[in-house]
Formats: C-alpha cells, structure tokens, sequence
C-alpha cells in the first residue's frame, strides 16, 4: 500500500475550532511509535487489534503503526461506547468474539466505555499534547501485499449479529483507484471530513486523499454532531475541495444554517450513507448558492463496507438527475459487474426495478471468521435499484436495517429495546423504514404487537431507544387490530408490515 | 427586546409543532409532555435535538449556542434556562 503523505495535516476538534496544523512527521513518527508499542506487545503480521481512539493525529498514528507491524486494525464501532446495558455488552462481546483482537489501542489519559474494559489487554498511545519524534514519512514503508487484510469493518447485519467485512489491501486500492478516476482526484485537493472512522465513508475520507498526497483536514464527529455549521467552516476556513456526508447533514444545515462561509473551493461531495432525497439536495443548494455551492458538488453516493466503500458516484460538476422521484447516484464505478435480478435471479431489462448485485476487484471476499465468497460470486447488496441512462437509481432496501444520520441500527436490536421497554416477549416488535420522499428522509416506524395501547407506552419505548441506541423513532404504535404479519413458522415479516404500512393497512 | 415567558405548556406547544412538521417523534402530538421529562425520555436524538435547538432560538429570538442542551435536559430545566435569559 503505497501512502502519499501531504506536508501536513489539520485537525480540528471543539477544543481547537479552528484547526491545528501538524507536520506529516509528526504524525508518522507516532505512527513508528504505535509500531513499536505493538511489536513490543508481541503482535505479528496478521493479528487483529481494536481502535477506541477519537483524537485525529492518534486516529492516523494508530491506523498507519499497525499496518507497519503488519496488523489488522478496526476501528470500534459506536454502539461500544454508547450505553452501559447488558444488550450493549452483548452487542461488544458479539465484536470481540468474531474479531478476537490482540489488544485494543486508546489514548493515555482517556476513559475507555464501560463496555470495553477488561477484555483485551489496553496499549496506551501518548496524548495529542506529549511530543514525539518526528519521523522521516518517506522512510515507513508499508510491506503488505494485495491479500493482505488492511481493516476489519463491522456491519450491522440484518438478525443484529456483528459481521466484520474483511478489506483486504487489493481491494482498498482497486476501490480508492476507481474513485479517484471519477472524481478526478490530485495532489491539489483537500478534504475536509467529520466522518467517523468506523463508518466506511470516514476511512475513506481519511485513506483516499492520502493515496495522492491530497490534504487531509480531520474534525472530531463529536465537534460536527454538537455544532454542524463546524463542517461547512472549516471548508471555508481550510479551503476544502472534497468532502463526504450523509444527507442528514445537509438537512441539519439547511434548517440550522452556517453564517459567513465561503464555500467556493468546494468542488466535489459524496453524499451518501442512507437514502439520498432530491428535495434534500435542492433545499441545500438553495441555501448555500450565495455562498458560492456551485451545482454538481453534491452528488449522490452509493456504497458499502463489503465493497470498501464506493459502487457509484457521479461525474464531477454534472449535476445528478432524477428518475421517478428517485436520485441518480452516478454510473457505477471501473472495475465493478454489475446486474439487478428479480427474486428468483433472473436478470431484469434496463430499467426494471430489482435486486442489486455486484462483483469486481473491490468486492470483499467474505466476512470474518463466515465462509468465504466463491471467486465467481455475486454480491448482493441488500437494495433495491433500477438504472437509467447508465446511472443508478436507489429506490429502497431488503435487508433489515434501519438508517439515520448515515448511521446503521439493524432493526432486531431496535425491536429488542422496545420488547424489553414494554416487558414483551421477543417477537412482539417490527421495526422497518418507511421512505418519506416528500419530507426527504427515511421514516423509522416501530409497530408494537399490543391489545391495549396507550401515549405512555409510546414515550417508554421512545425513550429507551433514544436512552439505549441514540436513535429517534418517529412513529411508534400498536399495529392495528394486534397482529403483525408473520411467515407460517411465526417469523416476523418486516418487509410486509412496511408495505402494509405504506397503504395505511396497519 | 420584549420579555419572554417560558413555560411547560409554552415548550410542550413547540415539541408537538416541530412533531407536526416531522421533525420530532410522532408520538409527541398526543402525548402528554411533563416537567420532567427529558430531552432523551421525549425520544430525541441528536438530529432532533438540533431542530429542537434551532427552533428554540427563533422562539427566543437570540442565538443559543450549539451545545444548549444535553440528552439528561428536562422540560423544567430548559424552560428555567430560557427564562433566564431574559
């Protein structure tokens, strides 16, 4: 894996709101440091070890040491540090039992979540503020071949057990490649990104510019969460090109709008990470045009981590179109197959709705510790698409899992928390989304198997999600006449109970 | 800058409006918003808790700033920190 280091790097954060600038060496010599730290800790090329780190400079020192140590790194995923409930540590120890890390990496002087303490030996790397050697950036040398595994990412599969997509370095650059092509990426561009790193657009944001020696400006996701007009500021401020949101994000700041920014440099955004609405994209250029948001920056993204992280994304400063409602996410990216089939495989005409399959140099090969892909397989990406004009169009999702703010909740865990809020027995609950192209967002409906159903029961199960998941239902209800829609062996059909939701049947 | 008066009810009315405008859980139109509850209890999230925000500070007609509330906020403590600023 070859690394283009830039001469620097900028972090911001809400303690430094206007950003720090870091020599690259700096950076790779924390990066030697973690190297070293591992070594020491005896890990050998192919071990595994878990990230907890939220500072920027840690981030890519923990990242970049243990690719020099030949390992495997992961970053956690948020639910780890999110509440202190016995489904959260079961939800933890489902990670640690497939991931089987080493050790896990953190900063000295930061408290590790309840959830993750005391299961793996803890390697401290010297806080942001403790000076370390710098080191020469051209002198790392990244020794991994193509088969070698760069990162384990989880995802949240659709029965809410943990699946670690397995990226191997082959596929990160054939992937990191194949986006750099469509987007005309160089040494000239800056990203400006709050993506977390435990979701593939933020390692993305981080590992692509770095293949070309871009500039990096890394803001701290808890900064962006609390202030997001931080984002667009720090394009102004840093003279951002490039950057990547869900477009949650630009719904927050069409309502909550940054004052005084000048946003011409900006030439390219994925937007992706849950459903993309053309109002949203529309109501956001609205409002950012005077600050100079040329049309065709915005563009709709599509993706996941069993793919690195990009399928499709559309050509620079050609502004997306819309297909019976629906945004196009750009032609699909070099080097990918792709095919939409109906439910028995077969595939359909352009143009016709269907199962979304993929294959090519950037598709994983399997999840960790499952059975491998055979080398010929399709993958099926869980969604539901149709092509027009040689681009994609997203129109919705089978598996089950629930999205917002580009974050994914599998709908058996929501369920799970409702079930226990309301002291019902596993299989009470159908959590499902329900697309709200006229409001621009994904609904996220929670249907309650209940004869008596009241305000109060709705609050408790509100609350608990929020409390538990960090997750806002928006409609939550008994379904009515009591019943949901089950498969003859008693299983809930989720993907019913949004239709019928759909046509007001429930 | 005329005197405002903050109040349970005042809040309540401005949890069920951004409710009605999909913003907020559905269930809020409805419900009965006490005192005590909390930002997190009333089954906001981040997301929400912005467009709580930003509704606040038009209500209030002064700039809040970005971290104004936590999840743990109740009702009473957000009206007692609105009237404050008076």
């Amino acid at each position: 894996m070859k690394i283009v280091w830039p001469d620097q790097f900028e972090f911001v954060g809400k303690t430094r709101p206007e950003g720090v600038t870091v020599p690259a060496g700096e950076i790779a010599g924390r990066a030697a440091h973690v190297a070293g730290l591992l070594r020491e800790q005896g890990c050998v090329p192919g071990d595994r070890i878990a990230m907890w780190v939220t500072e920027g400079e840690n981030q890519l020192a923990a990242m970049f040491g243990s690719w020099l140590a030949g390992v495997t790194f992961c970053v956690l995923p948020s639910f780890a540090g999110r509440s202190n409930t016995e489904r959260s540590q079961t939800r933890v120890d489902d990670v640690y039992s497939v991931l089987e890390p080493k050790l896990l990496l953190k900063t000295e002087g930061t408290e590790l979540p309840e959830n993750l303490r005391g299961l793996v030996p803890t390697v401290e790397l010297p806080a942001v503020d403790v000076p370390v050697d710098p080191v020469d950036p051209g002198s790392l040398i990244f020794d991994r071949g193509a088969d070698d595994v760069a990162f384990i990412q989880f995802t949240s599969g659709s029965t809410g057990g943990a699946k670690g997509a397995v990226v191997r370095f082959g596929q990160l650059q054939a992937n990191l490649q194949a986006i750099a092509d469509r987007v005309q990426m160089d040494a000239s561009d800056r990203m400006v990104s709050w993506a977390p790193l435990y979701h593939d657009m933020g390692l993305m944001a981080v590992l692509l510019p770095l293949s070309f020696g871009a500039g990096v400006v890394l803001m701290e996701t808890d900064h962006f969460v609390r202030r997001p007009a931080a984002w667009l500021e720090a394009i102004s401020r840093h003279r951002g090109t490039v950057t990547t949101a869900p477009p949650t994000a630009l719904k927050l700041l069409t309502r909550r709008r940054a004052k005084d920014v000048d946003l011409s440099s900006w030439r390219y955004a994925w937007i992706g990470g849950e459903m993309v609405f053309p109002s949203v994209l529309e109501a956001f250029e609205e409002v950012y045009k005077p600050a100079g948001l040329a049309s065709g920056v915005l563009q709709p993204t599509y993706g996941m981590a069993e793919t690195v992280v990009g399928i499709s994304c559309g050509t620079p400063g050609e502004t997306w179109s819309v297909v019976d409602g629906y945004a196009s996410c750009g032609p699909v990216l070099g080097g990918f197959e792709h095919r939409i089939v109906d439910e028995d495989g077969a595939e359909i005409a352009t143009g016709g709705r269907g199962y979304l399959h993929v294959r090519g140099p950037s598709v994983m090969r399997g999840y960790l510790g499952l059975e491998p892909f055979a080398d010929d397989a399709w993958f099926d990406t869980g969604d539901i698409a149709f092509e027009a004009d040689g681009r994609l169009h997203i129109t919705g999702r089978v598996k089950d899992v629930l999205k917002r703010g580009g974050e994914m909740f599998p709908a058996t865990v929501v369920e799970a928390v409702a079930e226990a809020a309301l002291d019902l027995r596993t299989g009470r609950a159908a959590a499902f989304a329900h697309l709200r192209p006229d409001l621009g967002k994904e609904e996220i409906v929670l249907l309650v198997e209940s004869r008596q159903w009241d305000d109060d029961q709705a609050r408790v199960v509100a609350g608990a999600v929020a409390q538990e998941l960090g997750l806002q239902v928006d409609v939550i209800r008994s379904a009515q006449g009591g019943r949901l829609p089950r498969t003859s062996s008693g299983k809930i059909m989720r993907q019913k109970a949004a239709a019928l939701y759909k046509e007001g049947q429930i | 800058m005329t005197e405002q008066v903050w109040t349970t009810e005042r809040m309540a009315g401005i949890l069920r409006e951004l409710a009605e405008e999909d913003e907020l859980p559905q269930h809020l139109l409805t419900a009965t918003i006490k005192a005590e509850d909390t930002v997190e209890t009333l089954g906001l999230d981040s997301i929400g808790a912005v467009a709580l925000i930003d509704r606040l500070e038009t209500e209030a007609g002064v700039e809040l700033p970005d971290d104004f509330l936590d999840f743990k906020d109740s009702v009473a403590d957000i009206v007692a920190r609105l009237g404050g600023m008076n």
